[in-house]
């Protein structure tokens, strides 16, 4: 079999762990391969010229050969600054980090999803509203994978979303007219959907509604799994009482 | 599959080693077993006796037969400071450097939402409990200089930001011997944002 080469292939770094006594194994998402593993061998020591390039949230050119499941790097650089994620928006890239690599298939290529990556981390440092733009990204993820959302008309009759009404969302269905009966899916109002479908600016109650109906969405395609980027997030920052909890006292 | 049960359970155990897989964990035994019985003996005593008796340090949070380690027992130490280091290994590589002279904390670890360590999986806690019972002046940060390892300085900084101490981080830049040529650019953009005047 043929030795596969791949050269100057735009990426990013999603996860690393130390491999052996100084190399280290990433998760690497590209733009035209998509999900992979490599090997970066010696990247540990002092000497490694790859060492202050392995770094998430940062554009990079990457290089690798290999016709196994995991790659060997032959080369990788930074592309321009890093993103420069601090504070929520640091565990905001955590997070969308995992939901690309509990969601998408190694070597499955997706430049959708590659592109909306790039564009949501450029956001995340840039703008306040970051709950929104974890949104806008993860309901573009769900509709490049396949899983797309039902945001303009309801799945039973197929009519349009009216804003004023509340629905019933099943993930495995979409919107259904509400019912004090049915307590499957979450509670939505239709303003919050086409807000969702319209990427506007969202208002208290869209992002509370949202945050919940995506929420779910990912929960029935994770099978269940537990996120671990959300649990951390909330400890790190706890909904209301401020800082105790984290100080443990 | 027709092997004795105790080699394949001493197979498991050499595996749970980090970087070592089914292959190596095989060649590990076989050498114990067919040319190193003697070794294998004195591993398996120092193993158990080390699980049994080594203990985290009461104040540093290093690994410890005692209560209270020998660094943080030293008269020698400067007491008022403090240096936050990721792991027992770079305390190891900083006592080597030799320049500094405070006490440590090791957290154990380090923020990796990814793996689903956050700060109640660090010592955290302890490590506040430290600062009230002593007479701290100044806490360094010596968490690597990886994204992960910022993030945990920057949690810490902020957790210790009510308190009246210095809190400082490590210095990075361009390191001792280095050929700008060769930097990668995030190193020398550091270097140039990290400057100091020499007069």
């Amino acid at each position: 079999m043929e030795k596969r080469r791949v050269a100057n292939e735009p990426a990013f770094l999603l996860h690393r762990r130390p491999y052996t006594e100084s190399s280290v194994l990433i998760d690497l998402f590209s733009r035209h391969h998509g999900r992979i593993v490599l090997i970066a061998k010696g990247a540990r020591k002092l000497k490694s010229r790859w060492r202050g390039s392995l770094l998430p949230f940062q554009p990079l050119i990457a290089a690798w050969s290999g016709r196994g499941e995991v790659k060997t790097v032959t080369g990788i650089e930074g592309e321009g600054p890093s993103c420069g994620l601090r504070g929520k928006a640091l565990y905001c890239g955590y997070y969308m980090n995992e939901l690309v690599l509990r969601l998408l298939h190694r070597f499955d290529p997706h430049e959708d999803v590659f592109d909306n990556y790039a564009n949501a981390l450029a956001l995340l440092s840039t703008e306040e509203d970051q709950e929104r733009v974890l949104r806008i990204f993860e309901k573009q993820l769900l509709r490049d994978l396949g899983y797309g959302m039902h945001l303009v008309r309801d799945a039973d009759r197929g009519n349009p979303i009216d804003p004023g009404e509340r629905y019933r969302y099943r993930p495995d269905a979409g919107p259904l007219p509400y019912s004090d009966t049915d307590h499957h899916g979450v509670s939505v109002h239709g303003a919050t959907l086409l807000a969702l479908e319209e990427e506007v600016e969202f208002d208290e109650r869209t992002r509370r509604e949202s945050k919940r109906l995506i929420r779910s969405v990912l929960d029935y395609h994770l099978g269940g799994q537990a996120l671990r980027t959300r649990i951390v997030y909330g400890q790190m920052f706890p909904p209301e009482s401020g800082r105790n909890r984290l100080t443990g006292s | 599959m027709s092997e004795s049960h105790s080699i394949d359970r001493l197979r498991q155990a050499l595996k749970r080693l980090p970087g070592v897989g089914p292959k190596t964990a095989q060649r590990m035994a076989f050498h114990l077993l067919e040319r190193d019985r003697e070794g294998a003996r004195l591993l398996a005593e120092a193993i158990n006796d080390a699980a049994d008796s080594v203990k985290h340090c009461v104040r540093c949070n290093n690994f410890s037969e005692t209560e209270t380690c020998a660094i943080c027992t030293s008269p020698k130490r400067e007491a008022g400071l403090l240096c936050v280091v990721e792991t027992p290994a770079d305390l190891e590589t900083i006592e080597q450097a030799g320049a500094y002279t405070g006490l440590y904390f090791v957290l154990m670890g380090y923020l990796s939402p990814l793996d689903g360590i956050g700060p109640d999986e660090l010592a955290i806690s302890r490590l506040l409990l430290i600062l009230d019972e002593y007479p701290v002046t100044e806490v360094i940060l010596a968490t690597n200089l990886t994204v992960e390892g910022q993030a945990t300085a920057d949690y810490l900084a902020d957790q210790f930001s009510s308190r009246e101490i210095v809190i400082s981080r490590l210095a990075r830049g361009v390191p001792a011997g280095g050929e700008l040529e060769y930097m990668d650019s995030n190193t020398l953009n550091q270097a140039f944002a990290d400057r100091r005047a020499i007069h």
